[in-house]
């Protein structure tokens, strides 16, 4: 078996971090040792597992009525599948898991063309053209949330500094308190001052309700954004049990 | 897309290690295969350590038969184990 040198550098390019620099230090891909018998063995590998899930969906959708004894043709076995598949969101995000492994152990220009890859790169297209609305209102909602909090953090950056007022007129207040002026002008002092005062808390009052306002509504809006996220994990779960029965099941010849 | 995922990794419980492993492969990686790692591993705390093992352990075992023949067997345990 000979493998192009574009093969051989798609290779190298998803081999891991560790294995790379190997590769690098001993020697190319194409020319180790078991370079090309490593490579029958992941091809291999995944034709077995391929056959593996397949023969797992078709038994357990007879087993769960699905697919009955008579059902011979290849659509009938897919709507049975299929329909066992919508019941079951598990197994396609563990075929997912699956499948991922397997497309990132291998790497190849020839994997890519394997089932696996057109399950995942078909699953990707399909839930970005049915998720895309969900994903620009996402994004939206990640904006606003951005703005809110860029807003809470000006509005406790300006309590921060009526809180130093607020220190700072404390301060005053001990010190009209101990100077050795006479009682009228230390209660018309002391009167401005509080005045002063009052103002100061009243503004860091209104800050306070402006933040909890603010933060109530990061709130709702992250409990949008987490359904939009939920509803996006459904569709895809849904695509994927297509994709996976059209591409990889029942590919079309 | 990818920035999503990054900040998924980067807050998820994996070690650092393996941490550094997803890192390393994402900059190489197809983009179509970019929104199914980011929804797989969006969707549960679990997927991300079963992709991570799933993808550790193929990569070791890659070229040997037998290694491989046991991670196909784990494989079918595990899809039966989630139908119950």
């Amino acid at each position: 078996m000979k493998f192009s040198k574009k093969t051989m550098e798609t290779e190298k390019k998803f081999a891991s971090p560790g294995q790379e620099k190997e590769d690098e230090k001993i020697q190319p891909i194409e020319t180790a040792e078991n370079g090309v018998e490593k490579k029958e063995a992941m091809e291999d590998f995944s034709k077995k597992e391929e056959q593996m899930i397949t023969d797992f969906l078709e038994k357990e959708a007879v087993n769960a009525g699905e697919i009955t004894g008579e059902a011979k043709k290849p659509e009938e076995k897919k709507s049975g599948i299929r329909k066992f598949l919508e019941k079951h969101p598990k197994i396609i995000a563990l075929i997912m898991a699956i499948t991922v492994s397997t497309s990132l152990m291998a790497g190849s220009v020839e994997a890519k063309e394997s089932g696996w890859n057109k399950f995942w790169r078909e699953s990707g297209k399909s839930y970005n053209s049915a998720t895309w609305k969900n994903n620009r209102e996402y994004n939206k909602t990640n904006q606003e949330i951005s703005k809110i909090t860029h807003r809470i953090q000006e509005l406790n950056f300006e309590k921060g500094q009526l809180k130093q007022k607020l220190d700072d007129v404390s301060y005053r207040k001990i010190k009209i308190d101990m100077a050795e002026t006479d009682q009228r002008t230390k209660d018309r002092e002391m009167r401005t001052i509080e005045r002063e005062e009052n103002q100061i808390q009243g503004k860091m009052e209104r800050i306070d309700r402006d933040i909890y306002k603010l933060e109530n509504q990061i709130e709702q809006k992250q409990i949008e954004r987490e359904r939009r996220a939920q509803d996006n994990n459904f569709k895809f779960m849904e695509h994927s049990g297509k994709v996976f029965i059209e591409n990889v099941l029942f590919p079309k010849k | 897309m990818i920035e999503q995922l990054k900040e998924i990794i980067k807050k998820s419980k994996l070690s650092e290690e393996d941490k550094k492993f997803w890192e390393e492969r994402i900059k190489n990686m197809p983009e179509e295969m970019i929104p199914v790692l980011e929804i797989l591993f969006q969707s549960s705390e679990k997927n991300i350590t079963l992709v991570t093992e799933l993808t550790k352990e193929k990569i070791a075992a890659a070229g040997d038969p037998e290694k491989l023949e046991k991670i196909l067997k784990k494989e079918k345990e595990l899809l039966q184990k989630a139908l119950e």
